[in-house]
């Protein structure tokens, strides 16, 4: 008898068709992993499992968990099941722990409710289950407030959580998606081993197919609410049928076409940063304490030729973002200088100032938090028009919005409508038309495929291809995604803690990593393919 | 933490320094002489110059200030124009019907909104919500001194349970005291009471689309658990906020209702005194309402700390 078995299951929210007729099992101790693209479902699936679906679902089919049906089952009796037998680790670390509780309290409460044991008994098994994903059980650690701890070591506590109590099944929904790539290989290899260790089975979720053929045993995937294709790991990928399944695994090792002309590194650069340093003031520890700083961004220089297309690669918190928003004059440099076009934008005033900023526009990781929702698109992608005023008119200006709209592959009739009405590729799409629009020198993208499904990024980086030689415009790209820079730069910069520790041509740096933090990084990021030949190969 | 409740202190005493300069400076361009209110339209000349020189009226006004917050360091006052009798005295009695009055007022205010508000967020746009917040819309638009009139016409002239207006005294004993300051509270809590229970509503609805919700269900939490283990506690940080910002409402709510129930209140001291241009009443008074509000925004922020250990460094 399979330990979770879900048959049929149909589900609707509002009227929307969310799940059709989706079957699974999982057997003890077995890992199974689901994949898909956002908005097939797969997450929802997860929530039917534990019975946690949103307000105003309704969901048909049977799920039997341990021979019991759990679907229509009363909640009382289901919350003697969740936590002690099914649980569950999130997406999102950074709000999945309650701030005004520490980790302590929030790993024994489990345990309390589940074995009515007392506060110190319930401590004391807290502490192991925080000793073992690594955080250590002494009393400083568990006296800790969410807000403490990083984005990494709240994930470990949110699975302290879901093992606390030894469950049978553990639901981990995108445990790593908000991680670090090196942090991510880290929780993947504890999730592993936990699982070994006390036999458990791992329904895994995903959208990221590397590390679900890394750790599966079995996978599903799923498209519009529907399993299209699922099988043994290893088999199912290496003899794909489904046309859905086969584009999935193409996308996501996708390469857009290489430059066509070849780079000239030897004119004069149009942007050239040197020693340039920022940095922010920490909150003071005691009264009379000396304000301590932290240094985002220390001593980087760096330069970006025309049409060069430069990756800088780094984990959260390296000072990429700093350096991109100084770039884009949104901060004051401290120490260094930067010159773009050969002028100090940030001494240029006036016309000249306009005619800077409209030589460097910026695209960010969520387009849809950086457009005003109730601006139409055309106003959307005209508004930096305004650096141009004066200077051309508006019969003009409406041209320009029109080319930019057909430039990123939408139509003329797209700019009447609003932000809300597309898709996350298509709103890509626009802040890059946004961008185009005062036809720059140097767009810095940052983050602009993280959000964003692998067949979508696929499109999008085709896109950036497209414009850098078409147009002829040169790219900081700044993005955490070592593929992604892999794929659409000439040159790349590794940061880390607000240094450059490698630069050089992508490729080189890329095959030959010299310095040991940029071995780490390619390390930590699996490949689907050198996945699949290790797996074939044990 | 302690660090934290050293900065708001400090920033306490910076607010009432900066409170006590405008409140000086105001009163002081305002037009009218005290001696000539004290001695009347036909007073000569030189009992009039007398009685300034007696006051204090021809310092400079630097040293009147710091006379001025010297003396209420030291519990001195100054004397009222119009009672000839030290201020502090008059405000003494005074502030021993309001400051009761307005504490019962906040606690009832409190202690009505938050399972009121509570309750309401539970059964989100069930009947029982949408009748509550109906309530609540009432009780914000309803003026208190006309709400007031209302209460002594109910429990007052119909049913006989309580006394229209009027105070007794503490001397009187504690309860027939307690009993004259009860409906005046009720109807300066009402209204306050249904703000707080709309916020505390809609912050908690709020909390409980988190994630954290969402792990303590998985943790295996019944509903009910969840809401008041985890919900609660985070909820009520944009609650305090509002009732630390209520409590000056409530001291402005004691002028009118007081005046409606014939209180010996501070409020209606101030209300004579400001009639009368007893100024150095009026003076003292006021600071002391702006300390105990500033004082009530101190135990606010501290609660914030108690409350969120993010604020706590």
């Amino acid at each position: 008898m399979a330990l979770l078995q879900a048959t049929d299951l149909c589900l609707e929210i509002r009227q929307k068709q969310i799940l059709k007729n989706v079957s699974f099992s999982i057997e003890k101790g077995e890992v199974l992993g689901l994949v898909g693209e956002s908005g097939s479902g797969k997450s929802m699936s997860a929530l039917a499992a534990m019975q946690l679906l949103p307000e105003g679902a309704t969901l048909k089919g049977s799920i039997s968990f341990l021979g019991q049906e759990i679907v229509g089952l009363e909640d009382r009796k289901m919350n003697a099941i969740r936590g002690r037998d099914v649980s569950m680790v999130f997406q999102e670390p950074m709000t999945a722990l309650n701030p005004t509780k520490t980790i302590g309290e929030q790993v024994a409460e489990g345990i309390r409710l589940h074995t009515r044991v007392g506060w110190k008994e319930a401590y004391a098994e807290a502490g192991k289950a925080l000793e073992r994903v690594g955080l250590g059980s002494d009393r400083t650690t568990m006296h800790r407030f969410p807000h403490q701890l990083s984005g990494g070591q709240r994930q470990r506590v949110v699975i302290a959580i879901a093992i606390a109590c030894g469950p049978k099944l553990l639901i981990a929904d995108e445990p790593t998606t908000a991680l670090d790539v090196t942090i991510q290989a880290q929780i993947l290899t504890l999730l592993r081993d936990i699982v070994r260790e006390q036999d458990m089975a791992l329904l895994l979720i995903s959208h990221d197919l590397a590390v679900v053929a890394d750790m599966a045993d079995r996978v599903a995937i799923m498209k519009d609410g529907e399993i299209v294709e699922h099988g043994a790991t290893t088999s199912l990928f290496s003899n794909l049928k489904h046309p859905y399944s086969k584009k999935l695994v193409e996308a996501s090792s996708h390469c857009p076409p290489a430059r066509r002309k070849p780079l000239d590194l030897t004119r004069e650069p149009i942007l050239s940063v040197d020693e340039l340093v920022r940095s922010y003031p920490l909150p003071r520890r005691t009264f009379f304490e000396k304000r301590r700083r932290h240094t985002a961004v220390d001593h980087v220089s760096l330069r970006i030729a025309e049409h060069q297309s430069l990756g800088l690669v780094g984990e959260s918190g390296c000072g990429k973002s700093t350096l991109a928003r100084t770039l884009l004059g949104l901060e004051l440099p401290e120490k260094g200088s930067v010159s773009f076009l050969g002028k100090d934008p940030f001494k240029a005033g006036g016309h000249e100032r306009a005619e800077l900023r409209r030589g460097i526009q910026a695209v960010f990781q969520d387009p849809y938090g950086s457009f005003d929702p109730r601006h139409k698109v055309s106003r959307i992608i005209g508004e930096p028009l305004f650096l141009l005023r004066g200077e051309i008119s508006a019969k003009e200006a409406e041209k320009r919005v029109h080319t930019a709209l057909e430039s990123v592959g939408l139509t003329i009739s797209d700019g009447e409508k609003y932000p809300h009405e597309f898709s996350g590729g298509q709103r890509q799409r626009i802040a890059i038309a946004r961008a185009l629009v005062t036809e720059p020198k140097l767009i810095v993208a940052d983050e602009p495929v993280s959000a964003l499904d692998v067949s979508i990024r696929a499109q999008i980086l085709d896109l950036f291809a497209d414009l850098r030689d078409r147009l002829g415009v040169g790219y900081l790209f700044i993005s955490h995604d070592l593929s992604v820079v892999q794929a659409i730069t000439d040159h790349v910069i590794v940061m880390n803690s607000g240094v450059i520790v490698e630069e050089g041509p992508t490729e080189e740096v890329f095959a030959n990593p010299s310095h040991p933090y940029t071995r780490l990084l390619l390390s930590a990021v699996p490949k689907l393919e050198d996945v699949l030949k290790r797996r074939l190969n044990s | 933490m302690l660090l934290y409740g050293i900065m708001r202190f400090a920033g306490l005493l910076a607010t009432l320094f900066a409170a006590s300069l405008v409140l000086f400076l105001i009163l002081e361009v305002i037009p009218g002489d005290p001696a000539e209110l004290m001695l009347g339209m036909n007073a000569q000349e030189d009992t009039l110059a007398a009685l300034r020189e007696q006051l204090g009226l021809n310092a400079p006004a630097f040293t009147r200030y710091i006379d001025w917050v010297t003396g209420m360091f030291s519990g001195d006052f100054g004397i009222s124009y119009t009672y000839s009798v030290p201020v502090s005295d008059l405000i003494g009695d005074r502030v021993l019907v309001s400051l009761p009055l307005a504490l019962i007022a906040l606690v009832l205010s409190t202690v009505i909104a938050i399972p009121v508000g509570v309750l309401s967020a539970k059964y989100r746009g069930k009947a029982l919500d949408t009748g509550i917040m109906a309530g609540a819309q009432i009780g914000i638009a309803i003026p208190n001194f006309w709400f007031a009139i209302l209460l002594v016409f109910v429990f007052s002239i119909t049913l006989r349970l309580l006394p229209s207006g009027g105070f007794p005294g503490w001397e009187a004993g504690v309860w027939p005291a307690l009993k004259s300051l009860i409906l005046p509270a009720v109807a300066l809590a009402l209204p306050q009471a249904a703000i707080l229970a709309r916020v505390m509503r809609s912050s908690l609805v709020e909390v409980l689309h988190e994630d954290y919700i969402r792990t303590a269900r998985a943790k295996g939490l019944s509903k009910r658990s969840t809401l008041w283990l985890h919900g609660v506690r985070n909820a009520l940080i944009p609650v305090l906020t509002i009732l630390g910002l209520q409590f000056s409402f409530l001291i402005a709510g004691t002028v009118i209702i007081e005046n409606v129930f014939y209180l010996p209140g501070l409020g209606r001291l101030i209300f004579q005194a400001i009639t009368q241009r007893d100024l150095i009443v009026v003076k003292s008074a006021v600071m002391l309402l702006v300390a105990s509000a500033v004082f009530v925004t101190f135990l606010v922020d501290l609660a914030y700390a108690a409350i969120d250990p993010r604020l706590r460094r």
